[in-house]
């Protein structure tokens, strides 16, 4: 946090509301639209305030689609998804950050490397893969691989976990720390912005996810909202958009709610000077 | 050294690799188990060709060789390049200078961050159509703003000359994750040092260069080499704005586009493998020279 | 005592099982409300039949990673909805089955389906899915547009030189030069390939025939708007076009005199049209010596996996879907054309028939009917025809040349297959 002076502060000021209503553009248009009728959509040139205001989009949503069910197929991925993966990846990130070991310069770049290869191509034989097992047709594929590390997470945390003096390691050793204990005493705390950085990502890109729980999910009642959303408000001539930019938003919400009340841990969340003695 | 201090060292050597094993082992347990299949079947299908009935026919070098003569092969090598090449640099700097801009202790901070994150958690459809709309050459209010200031605005998406600079300028709006990623790098910058340099009277710029940049190095790297990778292979954005040839005279035609017509809609499974893997050979080429230029300026 | 029981048991279980329905999975392609129609089609087939339950899955149609996912693996749904031009690989590559014998013993062959419609889906004499519904597309013209430029507003351009000539009336532009209306814009290449004569392959033998001279005199002259018109303008014009299903849609608003348009356009008219907004449908105009009737047939298909394990009772439902009263109710709702030659006689059908239905529907019935040709290398070489168009219009080839190429490289490609 940098603290600075008065007439610096104002222009600061200014340049982020300027750079704000840039970047608040496109969700103020999603909004709009989820409150239009279908007709008012074609409009040009676009009015941003809906004439008249209906939350059709919004009834539509709620009592068309089995909305509770999707809801909770998507928390429980969700869910899932953030222990297994946050769990399993500071956990091999602590391995490749604090330990040397033999081919671990190789071992990271493999692991770089398998983030490389674009998944159109590896998503066919990690089907097959999963049908060998018997997985396919489950929340398995999902849920499952992310207790074995997430790459993306991995490397993030790796960087971060580099950046802990060693002192802070060595002073705990002589107080008879194990590697265990670093870890969770030491290391994971002053981590907390990473990690916080890490879980909103993952759960971004977990909660709205299309492609992988359409591969692997054979029952509608399995299905996540973001394939359901896709239902709804698609036809073949031309989309919903109301509901598309409704469903849109209500799925973002959860996201947008998350990261602004989680702002403690990015503002000094994790300084390393916090230790004393 | 005598022989005490050696068994010593050999032995917390051995204890250190043994437990350095042991964390990572849920990593090395599902890449063997989940990713090696797909990425050494992704290799072996790069040799073949499915024939009738679904049998695969091994083709040798056939897929690269072919690549190497294809036009669109090198025209979508060339357009990833371009636009990455361009896009990364700006959006890092952009993404850093959101963050530092938006670690300013001040009011509404918190607000501010949400918004300018707001973009990441808009689907692409949404921001891919509204950018459509925006760049509109006839309709769009930049064309519109440009017309009032007496300018004829340039046709966009529909002008080969003026695609790329749409799909960078689209790109930007994408910082706010970067910029998260960076927020979460500053965080872990003590205040002391900056207290430090301003008590020994270093300016803001000063105080930018010896201490924030370097201390960020770390996540920089992360952020460039990430940036890397996934722009390398994205092509959402394309099929969204222009269509799945990569717009008028294939100007947004990038490498990511090329693999999924190839293996989507052409049902050539087999090239677009080995074009997966021509691409996991320059993006690892790709950053090993960034990673050279890294070290470089380390010094 | 307890043997009876066991026996009565046992007689309980046996029954159940054969009075147990088998389930077969259907992916249901179509979301919003035209899923709705197929869902509740769905709801009467199992309502009407002891054997089998149908079980809908949703499955967006476009989406060639789930398909080519799901085939590679062992569950597989038993009857799938795909494009018309993913029919051909997966059927070559083994992953759907052929159909022949089904239908044979079904008894439904060419009679069934109206003319031409039967050779779709065919590669190499094996039949691998059932059309849906077709799309047709024809030939559109704006009456009031004709009128203001002083056309008869009740006859469209009987051959290409007045094509060319009415485009010439029609332009329309601003003061300050800017485009106000379009008079025609060729966008389907390949409907004046056929329109000029030429062809895309022989369906008999396979061939491609890229470089048919037809298609090079077609090519020759969609190269022409190329060079009379501004290119820039006309991009930035159709730029600010609004999308068809919608009031903004550019030819009910006289943005665009003439173009190609599907069946479903008259809906789109229907809803959306002002009040005083007529127009015509009718067959495309043709050079001398060119086909007069040329009717462009596409749409989706739905396939069995060859993995299948109800292969027979997925048949038995495609072949219910496709009978005359369902093709008619489904294709009423979509507003496309039944596949099914007595389908155009189905009351949920004809209630949607009007005048300008009837010249869709006679248009296929009578006319050169002709889908994209499928082959194994699914839409390379469409790309390649398209690609070749821009060759030509940005000069870099002549259309003998472009063709030329074209011919070479898919010849050389299906030589593998």
């Amino acid at each position: 946090m940098t603290k600075i002076n008065k007439s610096r502060k104002t222009t600061v000021y200014i340049v982020a509301v300027l750079l704000s209503l840039l970047f608040i553009f496109p969700f103020l248009w999603m909004v709009s639209t989820s409150f239009k009728t279908q007709d008012q959509i074609f409009d040009a040139p676009m009015e941003l305030l809906p004439n008249p205001f209906v939350t059709d989009a919004y009834r539509e949503l709620f009592t068309e689609t089995d909305f509770s069910r999707y809801f909770l197929n998507t928390i429980f991925v969700t869910g899932m998804t953030l222990l297994g993966v946050l769990t399993s990846s500071s956990i091999v990130a602590f391995g490749f950050s604090y330990f040397k070991f033999p081919a671990k310069e190789a071992l990271f770049k493999v692991l770089l490397a398998t983030m490389m290869l674009p998944a159109q191509v590896t998503m066919i034989p990690q089907y097959m893969l999963f049908d060998k097992l018997g997985w396919v047709g489950s929340f398995k594929p999902l849920i499952i691989p992310t207790f074995f590390g997430g790459t993306w997470v991995i490397f993030l945390l790796r960087q971060f976990f580099d950046t802990v003096p060693k002192e802070y390691a060595e002073a705990a050793k002589m107080d008879g720390a194990n590697e265990l204990k670093i870890f969770f005493r030491i290391y994971l705390p002053l981590a907390k912005a990473p990690v916080a950085t890490a879980a909103l990502f993952v759960f971004l890109w977990t909660w709205t996810d299309f492609l992988n729980p359409l591969i692997y999910l054979h029952d509608d009642k399995m299905y996540t909202l973001s394939i359901a959303l896709h239902r709804i408000a698609s036809g073949t001539h031309y989309p919903n958009w109301p509901v598309l930019m409704g469903g849109s938003l209500l799925m973002a919400l959860p996201i947008i709610i998350l990261f602004f009340t989680s702002q403690k841990t990015f503002i000094n969340g994790a300084t390393i000077s916090g230790i004393k003695g | 050294m005598n022989e005490y201090t050696l068994k010593v060292r050999k032995r917390t050597f051995k204890r250190e690799s043994v437990l350095g094993v042991i964390f990572i082992s849920p990593w090395i347990a599902g890449f063997l188990i989940f990713t090696l299949f797909p990425v050494l079947y992704s290799l072996y299908l790069s040799f073949t060709m499915t024939g009738e009935g679904g049998h695969l026919k091994w083709i040798g070098l056939d897929n690269y060789l072919r690549a190497f003569g294809e036009r669109d092969f090198w025209l979508s090598i060339k357009n990833t390049l371009i636009l990455s090449g361009i896009g990364i640099p700006i959006a890092q700097i952009m993404a850093l200078m959101a963050a530092i801009l938006l670690n300013v202790r001040m009011k509404y901070q918190g607000l501010f961050r949400t918004i300018f994150f707001l973009p990441s958690v808009v689907p692409a459809v949404a921001t891919g159509l509204l950018w459509k709309w925006i760049l509109n050459p006839r309709l769009g209010p930049i064309n519109g703003f440009l017309e009032e200031l007496g300018f004829s605005g340039p046709g966009w998406l529909i002008d080969p000359a003026w695609i790329k600079p749409s799909l960078i300028l689209m790109s930007f709006w994408g910082i706010g994750g970067t910029m998260v990623i960076y927020l979460a790098g500053l965080q872990n910058i003590p205040d002391e040092l900056y207290e430090a340099a301003e008590l020994d009277g270093a300016n803001s710029r000063q105080r930018l260069k010896s201490i924030t940049l370097p201390m960020l190095r770390p996540v920089t790297l992360f952020n460039t080499i990430m940036g890397i990778i996934t722009s390398f292979q994205s092509f959402t954005q394309v099929i969204i704005m222009l269509d799945m040839d990569g717009g008028i005279e294939k100007s947004g035609l990038v490498y990511g586009l090329y693999i999924y017509t190839n293996a989507f809609r052409d049902f050539k499974m087999g090239y677009a493998s080995a074009l997966s893997w021509v691409l996991l050979i320059i993006t690892a080429v790709s950053i090993a020279i960034t990673m050279k230029v890294f070290k470089d300026r380390d010094k | 005592m307890i043997k009876k029981s066991i026996a009565l048991i046992l007689m309980i279980l046996l029954c159940t099982m054969a009075f147990s329905k088998k389930e077969i999975v259907f992916w249901n392609a179509w979301g919003g409300d035209e899923g709705k129609v197929l869902e509740d089609m769905i709801e009467e087939y199992n309502n009407l039949q002891d054997e089998v339950v149908v079980r809908s899955v949703f499955a967006p149609i476009g989406m060639g990673e789930k398909i080519m996912a799901t085939l590679s693996g062992n569950t597989v749904p038993d009857v799938i909805t795909v494009w018309d031009w993913m029919v051909v690989p997966l059927g070559f590559r083994g992953q759907i089955l052929p159909l022949n014998e089904m239908l044979a013993k079904a008894g439904i062959d060419e009679e069934y389906y109206i003319n031409g419609v039967w050779d779709y889906g065919f590669y190499k004499g094996r039949k691998y899915g059932l059309p849906t519904t077709l799309n047709v597309t024809a030939f559109m013209w704006n009456k009031g547009a004709f009128e203001e430029v002083g056309l008869d507003p009740e006859t469209p351009p009987k051959n290409i030189e007045e094509l060319d000539a009415y485009t010439e009336k029609l332009m329309k532009y601003r003061k300050n030069g800017k485009l106000k209306r379009l008079g025609f814009d060729p966008v389907i290449s390949h409907i004046y390939c056929y329109v000029f004569g030429g062809k895309l392959w022989d369906p008999e033998t396979g061939e491609i025939t890229a470089n048919d001279p037809g298609n090079i005199r077609a090519y020759e002259w969609l190269s022409s708007y190329y060079e009379k018109y501004d290119v820039k303008q006309k991009r930035i014009f159709q730029a600010g076009w609004g999308d068809v299903f919608s009031p903004l849609n550019p030819f009910l608003r006289g943005e665009v005199a003439m173009k190609e348009g599907s069946q479903w356009e008259i809906l789109v008219a229907q809803k959306f049209a002002k009040p005083d907004f007529d127009y015509g449908i009718s067959y495309f105009p043709a050079p001398e010596g060119g086909r007069e009737d040329v009717c462009n047939v596409s749409g989706s298909f739905w396939v069995i996996p060859s993995a299948s394990k109800n292969q027979e009772e997925a048949f038995e439902f495609m072949k219910w879907l496709t009978a005359p009263k369902q093709s008619a109710h489904f294709a009423a709702a979509l507003y496309n054309i039944p596949p099914v030659k007595d389908a155009l006689n189905d009351p949920a059908f004809t209630q949607i028939i009007d005048d300008k239905m009837q010249v869709y529907i006679d248009l296929l019935t009578n006319g050169y009917v002709y889908t994209f040709p499928m082959l194994p290398i699914g839409q390379t070489y469409l790309s390649e025809m398209t690609q070749a168009l821009a060759d030509v219009q940005l000069g870099n080839k002549t259309a003998k040349e472009a063709l030329d190429y074209v011919q070479d490289r898919i010849t050389e490609e299906l030589s593998n297959y």
